[in-house]
């Protein structure tokens, strides 16, 4: 049985990893009633192998197809695509030994949890430490954007503003609904991406000469760079495993700070980002294991489902002195080392497709993802709304770099908390 | 041409009685509302109803799809409903049941609030009486997060919340009879209830939902026995009450 659910979740992370828009969280959701039914043990081998292969295969959309499959992938699209498509394709490989690397690291931390003082972690949680962050990611939006700093500077307040939009349930407050009740609910991340970011670039995806042979070359390449790239991917592991602890947007936090750290060579910035995002969903589940406290939306919702039947600190102390913790770990990240790396090759056959039909295909299935989901949300013609409302905007920005926009906007309501908290 | 119009007639009358029953979350996917909502919706299902599971992403969006149903059941508590935008009056006609009573307890470092304390965000109203600043937050888990990193010297927390760190902290058990300082407080036994609210649902589903085993065995496991009283008036009255400490 707990095979079984180990495989559902590796299938999850592949499900959560390719389709853009689709996370860790909305996965979780659209397994919920099967959540319900499992054991804590049984919810912790689901949701390890999910959480992990879909940072691993994130990076594989990104590279081939500018399509960002997480939220952490958008480095890997901005400055690793173009790349990628000019001969990098080591890139492939290289990113996914650095997921390895940084979830090697993140095994050994979880293994050595019961022989730390819990008081060491007390300030990562402090409301000081995440705005300090989350200062110091809004400065590295601006420095490493490509855009000049002013438009940078002034698509991080739009991002800001467009976040906050509705009501924040941290505040008790409602920003710019107009009365409206479907803006209350705020602008929903997944249409306003697809208009911003994944259109833009599925009208632009060209035909490439990558192919088998070219990959196979650039694969056997890699394996005599590792070398060169090792301390890059553990610098990006260690500032995962920092910005891990901030929640809800640690992994952004991470991959901002590691291309920040990086910013002069495109490549090493996506490998340290890469890393980064890999080791910062174990260390964000630090909080949980050591006080049963959960800080991405993903525990958030575990730590919900059971607390029911479960006395969970109890629980997560006797689970931290066994090995199951750190054997989940290395087996998800040996399967993620698999499928983004040798299997990732097969992706050169999509490129023997006609560029129109390849076109097509990805806008049938990003828009019908974004149909399923709204419809899941029961607001699928909301969707479509600030869809159809942000496509103008996507294209009027589509020779920017528009992620300085993309991440303030995932950062907005936790700011304004956080900034909140921190004046009282 | 009789037979077509039989046949649409019977069509739409088994549509009808087949439709489903919405049953609707009004807060966001994956929390403590979606949970007992689902565990209701298995049940439900089980014994055979047909049931829509509304996950609404707030209470706003609930409040709109309550009124927009035609047969709905829906999850609220005096939290949801002391926010103006969210308020469903409770009534004779949609009450339903009380599923769960949870009791708030004050913890603190010492036995003084100190300087900060933590409440959760649609909860300032229930302790702006105290002489303390209050910081809010998302919901208790964060309260007690912030207590262990030590930014807030007390919080406001439900009593299951605050036996996971019972060992770090000075009980102001409010719930018990030995009030402390807090005797004369006026919110010193503060309840949350979680109830279900109808809406031309039939008596039977109703009783299934009183009789959800998984319910009780979680109200007995959390200590979250539901305040009922036997007369339907004397009910209402206690939750708008209750309602009228949160506003």
């Amino acid at each position: 049985m707990d095979i079984i659910i180990f495989s559902l979740g590796v299938m999850g992370g592949i499900f959560a990893g390719l389709v853009p828009g689709i996370g860790v969280f909305t996965t979780l959701i659209l397994l919920y009633p099967l959540l319900l039914e499992l054991t804590l043990v049984q919810l912790l081998i689901l949701y390890i192998p999910l959480a992990s292969i879909s940072q691993f295969i994130g990076s594989v959309p990104a590279l081939y197809f500018k399509i960002p499959g997480e939220s952490t992938s958008f480095i890997a699209t901005e400055y690793g695509h173009k790349l990628f498509i000019k001969g990098h394709h080591d890139l492939i490989p290289l990113t996914a030994i650095g997921s390895f690397v940084a979830t090697i690291l993140s095994a050994v931390v979880i293994f050595s949890l019961p022989y730390l003082y819990e008081s060491m972690f007390y300030y990562f949680l402090s409301t000081k430490f995440v705005f300090f962050l989350i200062l110091l990611t809004g400065a590295c939006l601006i420095a490493t954007s490509k855009n000049n700093w002013l438009l940078s500077t002034a698509m991080i307040i739009a991002g800001m503003v467009l976040g906050n939009i509705g009501f924040n349930a941290s505040t008790g407050k409602f920003f710019g609904t107009f009365d409206n009740d479907w803006l209350s609910y705020g602008i929903p991340l997944f249409p306003f991406i697809v208009a911003l970011y994944v259109l833009p670039n599925i009208f632009n995806l060209d035909s490439s000469s990558v192919n088998g042979k070219t990959i196979d070359n650039a694969y056997v390449k890699s394996v005599g760079n590792i070398k060169q790239y090792i301390s890059k991917m553990l610098n990006g592991s260690v500032i995962g495993m920092v910005a891990g602890f901030v929640p809800i947007i640690g992994k952004i936090v991470g991959v901002s700070a590691s291309r920040a750290f990086y910013k002069k060579s495109d490549k090493e910035s996506v490998i340290a980002a890469e890393s980064s995002n890999n080791s910062s969903i174990f260390t964000a589940m630090i909080p949980l294991f050591l006080f049963g406290v959960p800080i991405t939306l993903g525990e958030i919702l575990i730590y919900n489902v059971a607390e029911t039947n479960y006395d969970l600190h109890n629980e997560f102390k006797s689970i931290l002195s066994t090995w199951l913790l750190p054997t989940l770990i290395i087996a998800s990240g040996v399967l993620g080392l698999i499928l983004s790396w040798p299997l990732a090759r097969y992706c050169t056959y999509i490129f023997k497709l006609p560029t129109i039909f390849l076109k097509t295909l990805f806008l049938v299935v990003v828009l019908g993802s974004l149909i399923y989901v709204g419809s899941v949300k029961h607001m699928a013609w909301y969707y479509i709304l600030v869809l159809i409302a942000f496509v103008p905007l996507g294209q009027l920005l589509r020779k920017n770099d528009v992620i300085p926009l993309i991440f303030s906007f995932i950062f907005a309501k936790i700011s304004m908390t956080i900034f909140e908290r921190i004046i009282i | 041409m009789k037979k077509l119009l039989i046949t649409m007639i019977l069509t739409l009358a088994f549509v009808a009685k087949a439709s489903a029953l919405d049953l609707i979350v009004p807060a966001s996917a994956g929390g403590t509302y979606h949970k007992f909502a689902a565990i209701i919706a298995d049940d439900l299902k089980a014994q055979g109803y047909e049931v829509n599971l509304i996950v609404s992403g707030n209470c706003v969006i609930g409040k709109k799809q309550w009124n927009d149903s035609k047969s709905a059941l829906m999850i609220n508590s005096e939290a949801t409903n002391a926010v103006t935008k969210c308020n469903v009056p409770i009534t004779k006609e949609n009450f339903a049941h009380n599923i769960f009573t949870a009791g708030w307890v004050i913890v603190a470092k010492t036995k003084s609030l100190g300087d900060k304390m933590g409440v959760v965000s649609y909860m300032k109203n229930t302790v702006k009486d105290l002489d303390v600043k209050l910081v809010p937050y998302k919901n208790t888990t964060e309260i007690k997060a912030a207590f262990l990193a030590g930014e807030i010297d007390s919080g406001f927390l439900t009593t299951g919340r605050a036996s996971e760190i019972q060992n770090k902290f000075e009980l102001v058990n409010t719930q018990s009879d030995d009030k402390g300082q807090f005797e004369s407080w006026k919110n010193n036994d503060l309840t949350l209830n979680y109830y279900i609210m109808s809406k031309n649902v039939s008596a039977d589903v109703i009783e299934a939902i009183r009789n959800n085993k998984t319910l009780k065995a979680i109200a007995l496991k959390k200590s979250m026995m539901p305040v009922t009283h036997n007369k339907l008036k004397n009910q209402i009255n206690y939750l708008k009450r209750n309602e009228n400490k949160w506003k």
